[in-house]
């Protein structure tokens, strides 16, 4: 490549895949640090969902709730987690879409598998995550993130890990 | 087993959610007589449309005729027995069976047999109930909200219903074009224990500050200067009124119980944005539209109603200031699935409806801050309710002290009684020992 980009896909990957291990190793504090201050975290309840607004979500969370949140999961009195899930995930099939080199933004498609284990059962989630990312002062950001489950429309026992 | 040993004052045995048996009753005495929630019917608008639920863990379907009629009918095939319709919800004219495709109305009548030669010893003939998808013995609706009866005889809707009516006019009468109507989606979730159990939490005062306790906490110390686009607006709010003290429960919450195991619990929040919403930048616009419908003195009577969880017994638990209905279907003993609905008020600004769609968020949605804690506590309680050494679970809180306000319906000491238990348990030694 000729022109100096703002990044490249070995990049944006190693960012994923330390969003991940954040997440496996529950450093909550660590992983809100990666959001930009007017961030988005979006679960839809179907691949369909074309807002977060007018339908209901397994979690949509603006800045405020996604914080509130990850506070619950740090706090000692949270039952549903006691004991702590357990979580192993993969991310995969990395693609760029939307580039856009001027204001140093992207939005990227990846593929995931998680196996949660909690209270002696397993379970596996499995789908598509899109970031949102920007590139600034040296460091990704992400802006907004979108996890379609490929169960998202199905009957689930409560969930309290994040993807 | 004789049931009634199992339901004293103040006491139930650990039994009544835990034996199969017991759960196989429920279904037969119970589920398969008492009235049972269907859905409503803005949930199939036009003829053609339906929706697929179940009654007493029997697949059903609510259809919208071409005649505009309301029908609800078994999901089956009058031939092989093979559910006919398997989208949860859709629009045909017709109903195919997959099997030998066989055919039948919106309203259940067999219309067409393919390769009907052979047939004639069995009598088949297009039209025959016999061989349609057969009608369930009873539906009816109350103002919108369709229930049926598996059960040719019984209580009609209106006397099932009793005055709990009132929480359903209070949800309809919110809405200034006069109608609501469901939409936004199901959030759906299963947990691991007995359906009565959420009939109890959802009236239960003293279970918030001690189930609820990681994300009260949570909420209570978030800086509100951080940016919210609404969601966590509310959702910070109502987790932070979970932690209201036992105090407050006693002196402002109240509970009443109904015939036939209704219950709700009232006057709970004295937040005016979630009460009244008087200071949502949408409640101007929102009033205006009501008052100009109902008149000033109506509007206000209207706003100035505060209940909270209504259940339904034995199938739905609704809230009727926050448009969310939760339908409750048992799966076995220990397993229940609950669906979650949101109204949309007819004639009310759009930003109301988001706002309900956030507070679903929070109550209903699977992965929850809040919800997620009530549900381990059903987990756990099928798992302790396993240990011998005491048979007894203890309804007693508030016993004693419930007054008779009108024929039939109990107010409770305070917010902190267990009288909808008592209530529910004593209707359902009713049916069961039937």
């Amino acid at each position: 490549m000729d022109k100096k980009t703002c990044f490249t896909i070995q990049e944006i990957e190693t960012f994923l895949f330390m969003e991940a291990r954040l997440l496996d190793e529950r450093r909550y504090s660590d992983w809100l640090k990666l959001f930009s201050l007017t961030a988005w975290y979006w679960v839809p309840i179907s691949k369909e969902q074309e807002n977060p607004y007018d339908h209901v979500s397994i979690i949509y969370d603006d800045r405020k709730l996604l914080e509130t949140r990850l506070r619950r999961l740090n706090n000692k009195n949270i039952h549903a987690e006691n004991p702590p899930t357990q979580t192993s995930r993969i991310i995969g099939n990395v693609t760029l879409e939307n580039i856009d080199e001027t204001s140093c933004i992207v939005d990227v498609s990846s593929q995931f598998q998680i196996v949660e284990f909690r209270g002696n059962r397993q379970r596996i989630f499995a789908g598509k995550i899109m970031h949102h990312l920007s590139f600034n002062r040296n460091k990704f950001f992400i802006d907004g993130k979108r996890i379609d489950l490929v169960n998202a429309e199905g009957m689930m026992e409560g969930i309290t890990i994040l993807f | 087993m004789n049931i009634d040993q199992l339901v004293e004052a103040g006491r139930v045995h650990r039994r009544v959610y835990l034996d199969p048996d017991i759960f196989d009753l429920e279904l037969k005495k119970l589920f398969s007589v008492a009235w049972i929630y269907v859905g409503h019917e803005s949930q199939v608008p036009n003829p053609g449309d339906y929706y697929c639920t179940e009654i007493a863990c029997q697949p059903v379907i609510m259809t919208r005729n071409v005649d505009n009629s309301i029908h609800v009918l078994f999901n089956r095939c009058g031939h092989r027995g093979a559910k006919v319709v398997s989208d949860e919800s859709g629009n045909s004219d017709i109903f195919t069976c997959c099997y030998h495709g066989w055919s039948y109305s919106n309203d259940g009548k067999l219309i067409a047999v393919p390769q009907p030669r052979g047939y004639e010893k069995n009598s088949v003939k297009i039209g025959d109930p016999a061989f349609g998808m057969a009608v369930v013995p009873r539906f009816e609706s109350y103002r919108g909200f369709v229930f049926a009866s598996l059960s040719p005889t019984g209580p009609s809707l209106n006397k099932f219903l009793g005055s709990i009516t009132k929480s359903f006019d209070d949800l309809i009468d919110r809405a200034p074009g006069g109608d609501i109507v469901v939409q936004g989606g199901v959030a759906r979730h299963l947990y691991r224990g007995n359906w009565k159990l959420i009939f109890e939490n959802l009236c239960d005062g003293l279970h918030p500050n001690c189930v609820h306790k990681s994300s009260i906490e949570a909420a209570e110390n978030q800086d509100d200067s951080v940016f919210s686009d609404g969601a966590g607006e509310i959702g910070v709010r109502q987790m932070r009124q979970n932690g209201v003290p036992w105090s407050f429960w006693e002196e402002s919450v109240g509970l009443w119980a109904f015939p036939y195991g209704h219950s709700y619990l009232g006057d709970y929040h004295d937040d005016e944005k979630l009460i009244i919403e008087r200071k949502n930048p949408f409640f101007k616009a929102y009033y205006s539209a009501l008052k100009k419908a109902k008149g000033k003195n109506k509007a206000e009577k209207i706003l100035s109603i505060a209940r909270w969880n209504t259940n339904v017994f034995p199938t739905i638990s609704f809230m009727s200031q926050f448009r969310q209905l939760r339908v409750i279907r048992p799966l076995s003993v220990d397993k229940t699935e609950v669906l979650g609905f949101c109204f949309r008020l007819k004639g009310a600004p759009e930003a109301m409806f988001h706002d309900t769609i956030r507070f679903a968020n929070i109550t209903n949605a699977v992965a929850s801050p809040v919800l997620t804690d009530d549900l381990e506590t059903y987990d756990r309680i099928r798992r302790g309710l396993e240990a011998q050494g005491n048979d007894w679970i203890s309804t007693g809180r508030g016993m004693g002290k419930d007054t008779e306000e009108e024929r039939g319906v109990l107010r409770a000491e305070n917010g902190l009684s267990e009288l909808h238990i008592r209530n529910m348990f004593n209707v359902w030694l009713s049916y069961l020992s039937k």
